[in-house]
């Protein structure tokens, strides 16, 4: 795996800030993400079930955007007013979990940049920092769960967003847990750690490269023989989904939290009630 | 080079429309990276070096003024010039002057991105000269009148079958219907054309890929050898490079080589790195008896003390662009300009200008991929943002765009309306999805517009007077600019008398960074190390248990190799002092390389076991024209100068070299395997410029020689 400089997560890990509060269940604000409010909620019970199974409470403060849009597109005074909205949303929580690689890694490592001239808020977003979490990595990392009760009869492969790999450390913490789902087999996904194209804005903006490499995603994906595709961020997911779609293949996708939480009662990503 | 940097949507989507690229693409994407994963695997310290690497880079740049007067001083002090440009125009009229006073007709060039920069080639040729870009991929480009399309492998775009209609159509002197169907057939062809080149030219011009400030020398570094004959052929020697190209001591770029061809092509260390130091010295065989260094600035010093200012730690390896998916989508002409991929992403906007440039770090997904294998961290994505927000300050930003995020922002920082327009859109959406369960497009989608022109900012270059007079005052000033500039950006950041006992220190202490644990191992396994590491890049190693036998040894390897029975020897006491006389068919003539000479034969100062390289420098035991003109190169190495790492061979040519009262040679080179290229299909071969085959022998004193057969 290629590792990107992580001196903020190597430090926070160094000083101990992420061992788990003593004596009681930990409070877990859920970070619920634009895109699983927008487009798939049941990726958000999912996840508020795979916390609580595994013994945290969690709180679903008022939230709006982490500021990443405004931020990529080099609009700094929005991206500031929505990090300090979120910033005073999760505030009153012991740990700040989402189900993307991205949006945590907005709140974990961009903001103490953001807020780096600001002492004020370069402290509170360093507060924040040090307690946001990747989903599924805040699982295993943090509380430690060695294996999710859950089933799924077939072959799954995994694609590694870009955020979730580089900038939260994500890669065996998914594969861990997904080795403990009965019934499921993995097939690994070659080139799982290229860019499939999203790119926020990206994909609009230069639709044409984005589709070149998204067809190149997918014709890796139908390699694999696999019959469903995870990954742990909404928007790779979608488009990836839209293209395999596109190209009439079978194969289904889904956030990773929707198997691990045992709950396939949603539709796959792009696919209608009626055909499941 | 006239950029197309503004019509990048233009330029990719023709590059996706072109079945050749796409094809050479794939082919690249994979291949590299798994060639790098490789090396880095083999190198366990590679990540710490990666830190190391870093920190040497950032402490040179926080001293930048300091290094630079260093390396000027010491230049001068062994005999060449050096010339400040702060511009293209400068740096153009600079090489010109020296062309026309050396009435230079013929102008041989190793590979260089800054005289791409600068758009040299145009500029000497319409002062008459002929330019003949020797580095076989840029070779071929030149007779496509194409621009590289990659930092590294610049004709990596093309196809073997594309070369030999080119080699048809240019060389109408050679028969029409000679077989030109493998890369070897090129190659040979190539190499040929070439050798008449590198022997006729005046000028040799190089870039260079590091400065040291220590000893005022250049470096290079090469799998073909071309630079070496650009450079030490020819009467006059040019090195065109830029500012931030400089560092402290030896050892500071001996740690910067470790990561550079590993990030690069994959190589634990390229054929040849050479150190030049000055011109010609008295007791040398060979070499250019005329040396400059031009100092290009060209934007560099603006970034200096601004956000942007890590990008000028960049050392060139194209591992970005080697690992980026837009790269790998479109190639790298589509980027319009001379670095291409995440580093011409961030460079290129800040020498052409945002408005022109401006779409380059906008098409990056900010995977991070590139971020994650720079060998020196440079934080690409993080730097692309900048200039992203340099663009919405300045409003640059197309409308569609700037109203999109606009709409977004306001409703955003209010949560509770943001939940009602979200909801407002879940529900409607909700409403066609059940049915139809997905959209033919994203929110922020619609009515997205795109390209606008931008004008071309550049005009043709202008006369400059060449007078030696006026090139001194116009050096001088463009000295006093650039040094300024830099100067201008360090002082409200240091104390000025420690900043200069810094540099002293770190001159003088010529402290080691980090040693591979893998070269310091007891002298037998270090030795049987060094032996491993030579076969691995395909030169021949044979043990010769005494001085005595090596003209018999010599002998027959040419035998054996259906070499004629002839050798050129450097004139070195030790070689001569050899009994060749007991072989009457063994010719042996002792000087320079010529041209007609097929085998020589050298001493090393040392081989060094971290990567089965000969370390050796120009003098009469060694140089250039002897390890790089034949086909074959012998090199003798006695096994007790068998060390661990680059660091120790640096030490043992100061002691050589103090012992003679002598500084710097003017031409060190590490030699690690034979001469070698990829330029073709990326296709590896071997003997393109220099010697197809290094045979090394490794001569025990008689203490230690190991039993017969052994
Ligand atoms: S930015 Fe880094 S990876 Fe890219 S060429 Fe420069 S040193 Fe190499």
């Amino acid at each position: 795996m290629e590792v990107r400089d992580q001196s903020a997560l190597r430090r926070e890990q160094a000083d101990g800030q992420s061992g788990r509060p003593a004596g009681r269940a930990p409070k877990v604000g859920l970070l619920v993400t634009c895109l699983v409010d927008l487009f798939r909620p049941s990726v958000g019970f999912a996840a508020v079930k795979l916390l609580e199974d595994a013994g945290c409470e969690v709180v679903v403060p008022r939230q709006t955007c982490c500021g990443q849009p405004a931020w990529n597109a080099g609009d700094r005074a929005t991206t500031e007013a929505l990090a300090k909205a979120m910033i005073e949303a999760f505030e009153g929580c012991d740990y700040v979990v989402g189900p993307s690689g991205s949006c945590t890694g907005m709140m974990r490592l961009h903001y103490q940049e953001l807020f780096k001239d600001d002492a004020d808020w370069a402290l509170r977003a360093h507060h924040l920092s040090r307690r946001t979490h990747e989903l599924v990595s805040f699982l295993t990392d943090i509380m430690g769960v060695e294996k999710v009760d859950a089933a799924y009869q077939g072959t799954v492969t995994y694609h590694d967003s870009c955020a979730g790999l580089r900038e939260m450390g994500v890669k065996a913490q998914p594969r861990k847990l997904l080795a403990g789902v009965e019934g499921l087999k993995l097939a690994e996904l070659p080139e799982a750690e290229v860019c499939c194209g999203f790119g926020g804005t990206f994909c609009v903006k230069y639709p044409e490269i984005s589709t070149k490499m998204v067809s190149d995603k997918a014709g890796n994906i139908q390699s694999t023989g696999a019959d469903m595709l995870l990954a742990g961020d909404m928007g790779c997911l979608m488009n990836m989904a839209g293209r395999l779609q596109r190209l009439g293949s079978t194969v289904k996708v889904r956030h990773v939290a929707e198997v691990l939480a045992g709950d396939l009662s949603a539709p796959p990503i792009g696919e209608s009630e009626e055909k499941k | 080079m006239k950029s197309t940097a503004h019509a990048f949507k233009d330029n990719a989507h023709r590059a996706m429309q072109d079945p050749q690229l796409t094809r050479a693409l794939n082919k690249f994407k994979t291949g590299f990276p798994m060639k790098r994963a490789q090396a880095v695997a083999a190198l366990p310290e590679f990540e710490a070096l990666r830190d190391v690497g870093k920190a040497i880079k950032d402490h040179t740049l926080a001293h930048l003024d300091l290094y630079l007067e260093t390396f000027e001083r010491n230049v001068r002090a062994a005999g060449g010039h050096v010339h400040w440009a702060r511009t293209a125009e400068e740096a153009r009229s600079i090489i010109r002057g020296i062309c026309k006073a050396k009435n230079a007709r013929l102008v041989t060039k190793g590979k260089s991105m800054v005289s791409e920069e600068i758009g040299l080639n145009a500029s000497l040729q319409e002062d008459g000269l002929e330019v003949v870009e020797t580095d076989l991929g840029e070779y071929i480009l030149q007779i496509r009148n194409e621009a590289p399309s990659h930092i590294i492998a610049p004709a990596l775009h093309l196809s073997k079958e594309q070369v030999a209609d080119d080699f048809r159509r240019v060389h109408t002197d050679l028969p029409a219907d000679r077989r030109l169907s493998e890369p070897n057939d090129l190659l040979t062809e190539a190499r040929v054309r070439l050798r008449n080149k590198f022997l006729q030219a005046d000028v040799g011009i190089t870039g260079a890929n590091f400065l040291i400030a220590e000893t005022g020398s250049t470096v290079i570094v090469t799998n073909e050898g071309n630079g070496d004959l650009t450079q030490s052929l020819p009467k006059t020697h040019i090195v065109l490079t830029s500012i931030e190209k400089v560092v402290p001591t030896l050892e500071d770029a001996s740690t910067l080589l470790r990561l550079l061809a590993r990030s690069a092509t994959g190589q634990e260390f390229t054929s040849y790195t050479t150190f030049s130091t000055g011109p010609k010295r008295a007791d040398d065989i060979d070499g250019p008896e005329n040396y400059h260094v031009v100092l290009l600035d060209n934007g560099r010093s603006a970034l200096l003390g601004t956000e942007m200012q890590e990008v000028l730690r960049c050392i060139r390896c194209g591992a970005c662009m080697n690992h980026c998916p837009v790269y790998h989508a479109v190639g790298g002409h589509a980027y319009g300009w001379v670095y291409p991929g995440p580093i011409g992403s961030v460079i290129d906007p800040a020498i052409l200008g945002v408005k022109e440039a401006g779409h380059l770090p906008n098409a990056s997904t900010f995977c991070g991929r590139c971020e994650s294998v720079c060998p020196v961290r440079i934080p690409l994505p993080k730097l692309m943002r900048h200039w992203r927000e340099k663009e919405f300050e300045a409003n640059l930003q197309p409308k569609a765009m700037r109203y999109g995020i606009g709409v977004w922002g306001w409703f955003a920082k209010r949560p509770a309306l943001y939940a009602a327009a979200a909801n407002i859109g879940l529900r409607a959406m909700a409403a066609v999805g059940k049915r139809r369960g997905r959209f033919k497009a994203l929110p922020l989608a619609g009515g997205w517009t795109d390209t606008r022109d931008f004008p071309a900012p550049r005009g043709p270059p202008s006369r400059n007077s060449t007078g030696a007079a006026a090139m001194a005052e116009q050096s001088n000033a463009a000295r006093d600019g650039v040094l300024g500039a830099i100067r201008k950006a360090a002082s409200h950041l240091r104390d000025e008398a420690a900043a200069r006992a810094a540099v002293e220190q770190r001159l003088s202490a010529h402290a080691r960074n980090l040693l591979p644990a893998r070269g310091q191992i007891p002298h037998a396994e270090r030795v049987e190390l060094f032996i491993r590491m030579a076969q691995a890049v395909a030169a021949s190693v044979e043990r010769v248990p005494e001085r005595s036998r090596i003209p018999q040894i010599v002998a027959d390897y040419l035998s054996v190799h259906n070499l004629p029975a002839r050798l050129r020897a450097a004139p070195d006491p030790e070689l001569q002092s050899l009994d060749w006389s007991g072989l009457p068919t063994l010719e042996v003539a002792f000087g320079r390389g010529e041209p007609e000479d097929q085998a020589t034969i050298t001493l090393a100062i040392a081989g060094i076991a971290e990567t089965g390289t000969l370390f050796g420098a120009s003098g009469n035991d060694a140089g250039p024209t002897l390890s790089f003109l034949p086909g074959t190169h012998i090199v003798v190495l006695p096994v007790d100068r068998v060390v661990g790492s680059y660091e120790e061979a640096w030490d043992l040519l100061r002691q050589r070299q103090a012992a003679k009262g002598l500084g710097m040679p003017r031409a060190v080179n590490f030699i690690t395997g034979p001469s070698r290229t990829a330029d073709i299909e990326q296709t590896s071969l071997v003997h393109v410029h220099g010697p197809g085959r290094l045979h090394i022998l490794l001569v025990d004193s008689a203490a230690d020689a190991p039993p017969q057969g052994s």
